[in-house]
């Protein structure tokens, strides 16, 4: 899958139709909430921000990849109507890419993040429409986030905006310190990664329409001692599988193929004098079953468990064990030699390499002059074979309006490792952002 | 008819030897501390707040947000919900706070970037909050049992005549938890509001000053004070911070069920 697809499937066409919709329904609301209530303006409860970034290189592993990324975002969370509630969020952004395969060129999309209303009915929340479901305690690695759709292409500061609403219906019932929350998505939205071009062969989305119901439970508790749940997900992986279409010439037909998963997770936070715990676990098991397609991802437990604390006023350090154990057989033979590389990126991809594979992260961060500038770094490590990503980031309010941040993404590891297959795409990116 | 008058003279009287024993009743400085503690808990609230950050050149940003609170029943425990509504940047987050006397205190915080709850280590209350020259601790208030206090005299400060307190903390532990060696504080004699506090930090020297003004007597029947403008001014950074309340109502029955994590999100 080339980045040029990507970006196909945010055409102009659907996004402004939508845009268009919502305009004219958002207006109504407002001079229906004029007319019916109180003069006070009708409070949009808005928050726009307009932002101009350089990043050295783009997600295309492409050498000469220089990326001027302009973008306007805009969220509503209008005042509530007749116990209604409404949220919207979306953003459009302008590439200029200057990429050694395409050259010059502008690449205009539009993301519609979030359209829902939600609604109480006594103990029950309902809550229907686009939405971002980020499930899980612990810190930027979730395994339990199973509805957490991504665009890992898109060139962002804060790597939180690359998450994708999905058409969604949740229900909630509160129950004093529980919830159960059911999850029915009937939407499905291609994840997009950053794949690195392999010798020979073409790789593309598989075939999967829009409409896959998937659903997912969650048992929610939360008390003074701790915060804790359990869950239950069917549906689609958002890690795929790789599967050979067929020879086209010399070129191997690939498709990314994106198949149902069950997951079971846990998750619990909690805090102990000067340090905070977080934990997190899920079992994956796939569709593979005892076959050994060597394209196909294995059924895994993948845990999390991290501790912080703030050693000195201001400075929190977060470190966190990772760790995964992957059942099957996970070298399985491929007949054909020239799908050999090819079995080797399923593995990297999954992260699948040996049976027993451990990581760390650790995010040190730290906020000075009265929290207008912070510093942070985001390290991930994964052994066997061993390679990692560097994330350092500083951030500068320079007054309510106006934020400067710089930072880099820079991955370490051999080519033939999980993020050593990234280094092509090591940057340093600089924004500007204007909030009103 | 003497008789009568005689015995109602003798109750005057008594009345008034009553009356001036209790008028001169001297409270002990632990008893001052603890009334000026609750002086400001009422059984809920709610309120808007400015907070005017200004930096040692003049710089001034602004944070505006909105708040609500819950005494928990039977207790001087407090619960706050604050909903952050400017600069852009940080409208929509939330935070919420949970007191309890004798174990750390609750923390959450909803980020809308993130989309979800965090819990927060709490044991910390020197942490400035939400940059600004105020600690969490100065926020929820240092528990009096926790310091030794000394009533040192009386001043007038600003027309008020105030108590005139010296605090420490009991223990290395507390100092350390609260980044106050020492604090010395003038206690309204009429609200029991401290009008005006000097800290020192863990070296002993002078650290931040509190003023605490427009004092306004916002529940009559329990007799609970509260300041509508609050100073901090750090001595050694020379930045300082000052908080206006606005819209403030006491007892307006307030929904426990906004003091929940999960509320957050909604």
């Amino acid at each position: 899958m080339n980045t040029s697809s990507v970006l196909n499937s945010y055409k102009f066409h659907s996004p402004v139709k939508w845009w268009i919709i919502l305009g004219v329904l958002l207006t109504g609301w407002s001079v229906y909430a004029q007319e019916s209530s109180s003069p006070a303006p009708f409070d949009w409860g808005h928050i726009a921000s307009a932002r101009t970034a350089y990043w050295s290189r783009d997600k295309s592993f492409d050498d000469r990849s220089a990326s001027w990324s302009n973008s306007f975002w805009l969220s509503l969370s209008p005042e509530t109507i007749h116990d209604f509630k409404f949220k919207f969020e979306s953003f459009g952004a302008v590439n200029a890419l200057n990429r050694v395969s395409t050259g010059p060129q502008t690449d205009p999309f539009v993301e519609f993040r979030e359209a829902y209303v939600e609604r109480s009915f006594g103990a029950f929340d309902i809550r229907f429409g686009r939405q971002i479901i980020a499930w899980g305690r612990a810190d930027k690695v979730n395994p339990t986030d199973v509805f957490g759709t991504r665009n890992l292409t898109f060139l962002s500061t804060d790597e939180e905006d690359q998450r994708l609403g999905v058409g969604t219906l949740q229900l909630t019932y509160n129950w004093d310190a529980v919830r159960v929350i059911g999850i029915f998505q009937p939407e499905w939205r291609f994840p997009t990664y950053p794949i690195p071009p392999i010798s020979g062969v073409s790789l593309r989305d598989g075939r999967l329409s829009a409409f896959q119901p998937q659903g997912g439970i969650k048992l929610d508790y939360t008390s003074s001692a701790f915060d804790a749940s359990v869950s239950f997900f069917n549906g689609i992986n958002r890690t795929p599988d790789l599967e050979f279409k067929g020879l086209n010439g010399p070129t191997a037909n690939i498709e990314l193929m994106y198949r149902r998963v069950r997951t079971l997770g846990a998750d619990i936070a909690f805090t102990q004098g000067d340090y905070g715990f977080r934990s997190e676990l899920a079992y994956q098991q796939t569709e593979k079953g005892g076959n050994t397609d060597a394209f196909r991802q294995n059924d895994q437990l993948y845990g999390v468990f991290g501790v912080e604390t703030t050693p000195v006023e201001n400075l929190n350090l977060n470190v966190q064990v990772l760790g995964k154990h992957t059942f099957g057989e996970i070298y399985s033979p491929v007949g054909n030699a020239l799908l050999v590389p090819l079995a080797e990126q399923m593995r990297f991809i999954a992260n699948q390499t040996v049976r027993n594979l451990w990581g760390l992260t650790f995010r040190p961060s730290y906020k000075f002059w009265n929290d207008t500038a912070e510093i942070e770094t985001a390290l991930v490590y994964w052994s066997q074979p061993a390679s990692g990503l560097v994330r350092p980031k500083a951030s500068y309010a320079i007054n309510d309006q106006l934020k400067a941040i710089v930072g880099g993404e820079i991955a370490l590891g051999k080519e033939s490792s999980f993020f050593g297959r990234m280094v092509r795409n090591n940057a340093v990116f600089s924004e500007l952002r204007y909030s009103f | 008819m003497y008789g009568l008058n005689l015995k109602i003279v003798a109750t005057g009287l008594a009345s008034f030897v009553a009356f001036t024993a209790q008028a001169g009743t001297k409270l002990t400085p632990e008893e001052i501390a603890a009334k000026s503690f609750a002086i400001q808990k009422v059984a809920d609230s709610t309120s808007k707040s400015r907070f005017r950050l200004i930096n040692a050149n003049g710089q001034e940003r602004v944070r505006e947000t909105e708040g609500v609170t819950k005494l928990i029943p039977g207790t001087t425990d407090n619960q706050r919900l604050v909903k952050f509504l400017s600069p852009a940047d940080v409208k929509g987050t939330k935070t919420l706070l949970i007191e309890h006397t004798g174990k750390d205190d609750d923390i959450w915080i909803y980020l809308p970037a993130l989309k979800k709850v965090r819990r927060l280590v709490s044991s910390d209350k020197k942490s400035s909050f939400v940059g600004t020259d105020f600690s969490y601790g100065d926020v929820i208030g240092q528990r009096p049992e926790e310091w030794s206090h000394t009533v040192v005299g009386e001043e007038t400060v600003d027309g008020k005549k105030c108590y005139v307190m010296e605090s420490k903390p009991k223990t290395k532990e507390i100092a350390e938890n609260s980044g106050y060696s020492f604090r010395k504080s003038w206690i309204d004699q009429e609200s029991f509001v401290a009008v005006k506090a000097e800290f020192k930090d863990l070296s002993d020297k002078p650290l931040k000053i509190l003023t605490q003004s427009k004092i306004e007597k916002v529940d009559v029947k329990n007799n609970k004070w509260q300041p509508m403008q609050l100073m901090a001014k750090n001595l050694q950074t020379g930045h300082s911070t000052v908080i206006e309340f606005y819209d403030y109502k006491a007892n307006v029955g307030v929904d426990a069920k906004q003091f929940v994590s999960s509320a957050l999100e909604k």
